[in-house]
């Protein structure tokens, strides 16, 4: 079963309330935002590479407050442990039993802020619960519910104190982005107190869990023609055969760019995938999961420009007929 | 493009027909260059029977894949079995069946026909084995050719054989300006056709078949060769008009001629042996052919060094022409004038030269030294001087067949040709003296040969100074002409008043030689005194040998011209009394009887000479109007045609899109249509772009409309709605509008005829895989 037009419209239009609430917090951020929640609908989590002070924790609070779902954040240093993420059972003296304390993971919104401050142990306790959406403590699975979504931020891996995340970790992320500075006109907007983060404002909820739930379940139905497969093939095979790339694009990678395609179309409107979605989402879908060539990397070259470049040689298809 | 592991020519049996015809038709192109050479039906047979026989050697050899030796055993058996019919006819019993003789000749050619076809003068038709040279070349130059397009991964390599062929035919060849335009021409042609041929069918051979865009990307190449053709033919074209032709050089004219004129005596020298009382009445010629009164040339002579005039062309580079073998016959198409065939039978007359009329086209020997004759004859087509080795002699035979010159022109009339002719001394200061009084430098050229002319005749007196005669002395030398000059009378005879003539003809400024032949006299007809009998049977005898000079007019012919007084009583010797020579009314006395050589009336020689009318005069304005009107129009679609040929593929194109199989083609061909006028406008439509950046590029929401609605049609499950592509094109036709709207005429008609959406950009936009 396919998603029907009208079925694309109201999910667009959903869509639209939902990032328009947000911008309210983060000004001049729109793609940012809709990338955000096209993560949060496809079912996937979202990187961000962000210097502090940018809106990163305000954009999970209003996501969750738009979404009518609960948010918490965890700052990540080199002394937190798995269960202070995850959660611990503690014994109860009165009852006399073992009982599950949950961690900051159990929310709709997690943000895991400087992630890559923590140890690789830690990071790797996020594995299961970003994965499959649970987290198992002492024999006992707990799930987190849904919609679920981390947000985890990094600091640029030079900085002293920080680890780097393992490629399994960066896999699991749907998505890789930065908020980065507002434009000139928008911090003037936010100087001038247009912007609601600085007065604590809740902003209202535009849907609640189960309609999010519902719109991902809508966004597995859009349709992508071979086309669209072929295409995305073809520039995950051209990452993995870039002479600057070590390793490329993994299949979890294509997956997660058609997947984010889909949700990309029906956010505008559209019950089928073309390539500009694909295309529209290829950089920070697929970005973080290469590992460069140290000599390209000391060549001044980036993933995202590798990307760029992949996507300029990889023609799109433009007729039915070219599979 | 996928690396190719065998050839790409002839996958399908259409290909592979194209392919045999394309290249037979390079094949027949490089054989033009040949036809000058032969320019008879033998030449033609052999030419098909090496192509087609090629052809079909390779054919099989690539269908069996035979190896490299069988098929050269094939092309020697080929050789050995049709060789004999086809390049050595004259040895095939029936024209079919080659004999034993044929097959030595056939075998003995392959190595000895190349210089001999060099040395003979063109064209030769079926002569001997002459053939042999482009048979064997044409069987080689074809099983090559197919062989390559068939067997390997290069075909566009087949054109090099046939490029040898050519090659070999201009080298061995002559010199022929309207063949070498149009054979090269068509060999172009049928080159830039096969290149053409080749990139198709590489390119299909890669990327697979069908599709509008493959459509199109053969366009493309096509339209490329068109270019290619358009650009080579009017470089062809103004290097033929507008460039000055240069001499070429082959290998014929490299080669020294086996004759030398020198080797033999002047006819002139003794000319006054002829008049010898004793052997004056002996019949030398009799001929049969001839108009009556007309004369036989004996031989030209242009080269004189003050002692005696001789015959030139002792080398190739001698402004008098060469001494070439005629085995078949000449081309004189561009001599104007009347048939004749003239039959010679040889009485008592012994020389090289062999006697003959103007323009020679073809001669055929007969008698039993006919083949001895036939193998040493030569000719120099510039003099029209004839010559055998052996030497003739009593009882050859022959036939001559010749283009006598049309309409004797008025002396009067006529104006100097540009011919350079062997330096001569200059006139003796007496016969100088003479000139300027009979024809003042004043007058025109022809005014001043007519008045020196008719004075000589009218001044000068006959005798050959034999027993009965005034003495004269004999020789042409340069004293012998003074004393001419100042004997009175003026005494001399054929000898002297020719040479003199030619002399001061050239001193006015007309090519002149010396011409030593027969001249018809009363006498001369009467083969038999049956009137019957004789009436077409003329016999010279010795004594009618005489001479007279030849000058070239100004549209390069040669027109003879008879200074020889008419036989006279001459007059006592009176030394001390002046003579008075008045200045002749007319050009030349009426001859007593109207000749071949004698000069012609003057009305209708002026006709040559320029319009007879003001009526003419405007007929040939307006043929010179029409004539520079064609060339301009010619220039002109020339130089227009590639732009028409980028038009009319445009408008190919768009049908073709227009008109696809599925309605999801016709749409996608809309939003191309629209992407390529955009292109052409000079937006920079990148390669490998989607639509909706292509409409980003041009600008406007109706551009991202239609390539959502593209997209839509493209890659919505539903596919388009019924009537979409109707809409697509409406809207495509309503955005070129838009394009085209702000913008100059000058700038519509570049967008017009840009190559940008014909370029690389088109080629490499199809999307999918590549």
């Amino acid at each position: 079963m396919t998603m029907t037009p009208e079925e694309a419209s109201s999910f667009a239009a959903n869509l639209d309330r939902l990032v328009g609430a947000v911008e309210e917090v983060l000004l001049g951020k729109n793609r940012v935002v809709r990338l955000a929640f096209t993560a949060l609908l496809s079912e996937g989590h979202l990187l961000l590479d962000d210097v502090p002070g940018t809106g990163k924790t305000s954009l999970a609070r209003a996501m969750a407050q738009s979404v009518k779902g609960t948010s918490n954040r965890v700052q990540f240093t080199p002394d937190l442990l798995p269960g202070d993420i995850t959660g611990v059972t503690v014994y109860d003296q009165r009852s006399g039993r073992f009982e599950f304390h949950p961690g900051p993971v159990f929310a709709s919104i997690v943000l895991a802020d400087e992630i890559n401050r923590a140890s690789p142990k830690t990071q790797s306790a996020l594995l299961e619960v970003m994965e499959e959406g649970q987290v198992t403590v002492d024999g006992q699975t707990h799930a987190v519910g849904h919609p679920f979504m981390v947000i985890a931020t990094q600091n640029p891996v030079e900085q002293a104190g920080t680890y780097r995340l393992p490629e399994a970790q960066l896999d699991r992320f749907l998505m890789r982005t930065s908020i980065g500075y507002p434009d000139h006109a928008s911090t003037i907007r936010i100087l001038e107190g247009a912007d609601q983060r600085a007065h604590g404002h809740q902003i209202a909820a535009q849907l609640d869990g189960e309609e999010i739930v519902a719109m991902a379940a809508s966004a597995r139905t859009v349709f992508v023609d071979p086309t669209i497969h072929d295409y995305v093939a073809r520039l995950v095979d051209a990452t993995r055969t870039a002479r600057e790339v070590r390793l490329g694009v993994s299949v979890r990678g294509a997956l997660a760019l058609i997947r984010a395609a889909k949700t990309h179309a029906a956010g505008r409107g559209r019950h089928y995938v073309v390539p500009d979605d694909v295309k529209a989402l290829a950089e920070p879908v697929l970005a973080h999961r290469l590992i460069l060539d140290a000599e390209a990397e000391f060549d001044g070259v980036t993933a995202s420009n590798l990307v760029s470049q992949v996507l300029i040689e990889t023609p799109p298809p433009s007729t039915r007929q070219a599979v | 493009m996928s690396a190719r592991t065998g050839p790409v020519v002839g996958g399908s049996p259409v290909g592979a027909t194209v392919a045999v015809l394309l290249l037979v038709v390079a094949l027949g192109a490089a054989m033009i260059p040949w036809w000058p050479v032969y320019e008879s039906w033998g030449f033609i047979v052999a030419a098909a029977v090496a192509i087609a026989a090629g052809t079909a050697i390779a054919l099989i050899g690539a269908r069996r894949s035979w190896p490299t030796w069988a098929v050269l055993v094939a092309i020697a058996v080929a050789f050995l079995v049709l060789g004999v019919p086809a390049a050595v006819p004259s040895q095939a019993v029936a024209g079919v069946l080659p004999t034993p003789q044929g097959i030595l000749e056939l075998i003995t050619a392959t190595a000895l026909s190349w210089k001999q076809l060099v040395t003979i003068s063109v064209p030769v038709g079926s002569y001997q084995a002459l053939l042999v040279p482009p048979f064997l070349l044409g069987l080689v130059a074809s099983t090559a050719a197919v062989t390559i397009a068939f067997r390997t991964r290069h075909p566009v390599l087949a054109v090099l054989p046939p490029a040898g062929l050519m090659a070999a035919g201009i080298l061995l060849g002559v010199v022929h300006g309207a063949f070498a335009l149009t054979g090269g021409l068509a060999f172009l042609v049928a080159v830039v056709a096969w290149m053409a041929f080749v990139a198709v069918a590489d390119r299909r051979a890669a990327v697979g078949r069908g599709g509008m865009e493959h459509a199109l990307a053969d366009a493309r190449r096509v339209l490329g060769a068109s270019v290619i053709l358009a650009v080579a033919l009017v470089g062809a074209t103004a290097t033929a008009t507008l460039a000055p032709v240069q001499a070429r050089t082959v290998i014929r004219s490299e080669v020294q001629p086996p004759f030398e004129p020198r080797d033999h005596e002047s006819p002139l020298a003794a000319f006054r042996a002829a008049f010898a009382p004793e052997t004056a009445d002996e019949a030398m010629l009799e001929v049969t052919g001839l108009s009556p009164g007309a004369g036989l040339r004996v031989a030209t002579m242009d080269t004189y060094d003050g002692v005696v005039y001789t015959v030139g062309g002792s080398d190739g580079t001698s402004l008098s022409g060469t001494f070439t073998r005629v085995p078949y016959r000449l081309d004189q198409s561009g001599t104007r004038g009347a048939q004749m065939r003239l039959g010679v039978h040889v009485l008592a007359y012994d020389d090289v030269w062999v006697p003959g009329v103007d323009r020679l086209e073809r001669i055929e020997f007969r008698g039993t030294r006919a083949e001895t004759l036939a193998d040493g004859f030569f000719y120099n087509d510039t003099t029209g001087t004839a010559a055998v080795t052996p030497g003739l002699e009593r009882g050859d035979r022959y036939t001559a067949w010749s283009v006598a010159v049309a309409e004797p022109a008025s002396v009067r009339a006529l104006r100097p040709g540009t011919s350079v002719l062997p330096a001569a001394p200059a006139l003796p200061t007496e016969l100088a003296s003479l000139l300027d009084e009979w024809a003042p430098a004043s007058d025109p050229e022809g005014e001043r040969l007519a008045a020196a002319i008719a004075a000589l005749r009218n001044v000068g007196y006959i005798s050959h100074g034999t027993d009965g005669e005034v003495p004269s002395r004999s020789g042409h030398a340069l004293d012998r002409l003074t004393q001419l000059a100042t004997d009175v009378p003026m005494l001399g005879d054929g000898e002297q008043y020719a040479v003199a003539a030619a002399m001061m003809a050239r001193e006015i400024g007309f090519p002149a030689r010396v011409v030593v032949g027969y001249r018809a006299t009363d006498a001369a007809a009467s083969g038999s005194g049956d009137a019957a009998a004789s009436e077409d049977v003329t016999v010279f005898r010795r004594s009618d040998l005489q001479a007279w000079i030849e000058v070239e007019r100004a549209n390069g012919t040669w027109i003879a011209v008879d200074p020889n007084p008419l036989p006279r009583p001459v007059p006592d010797r009176e030394p001390d009394q002046p003579m008075t020579v008045e200045r002749p009314q007319s050009a030349l006395p009426p001859p007593p009887e109207r000749t071949r050589i004698d000069v012609g009336d003057d009305a209708g020689d002026r006709a040559d000479e320029g319009p007879r009318d003001e009526s003419e005069q405007w007929i040939a304005v307006l043929r010179d109007v029409l004539t520079v009107t064609g060339l301009v129009v010619l220039a002109a679609a020339l130089l227009a045609s590639p732009f028409l040929a980028v038009i009319v593929a445009k408008l190919r194109r768009r049908r073709l899109r227009r008109r696809a199989k599925t309605e999801v083609e016709r749409i996608e061909g809309g939003w191309l249509e629209f992407a390529d006028t955009a292109a052409d406008y000079g937006y920079p439509i990148r390669a490998g772009t989607t639509r909706a950046e292509q409409a980003a590029t041009v600008g406007g929401l109706a551009p991202l409309v239609l390539a959502s609605v593209v997209d839509r049609a493209v890659f919505a499950p539903s596919g388009p709605a019924p009537g979409d592509d109707e809409r697509v094109w409406q809207s495509v036709d309503d955005l070129q509008q838009r394009l085209a709207a702000p913008r100059t005429r000058r700038e519509q008609w570049r967008a017009a005829v840009s190559l940008t959406s014909l370029g690389g950009y088109a080629g490499s936009r199809r999307g999918g895989r590549e």
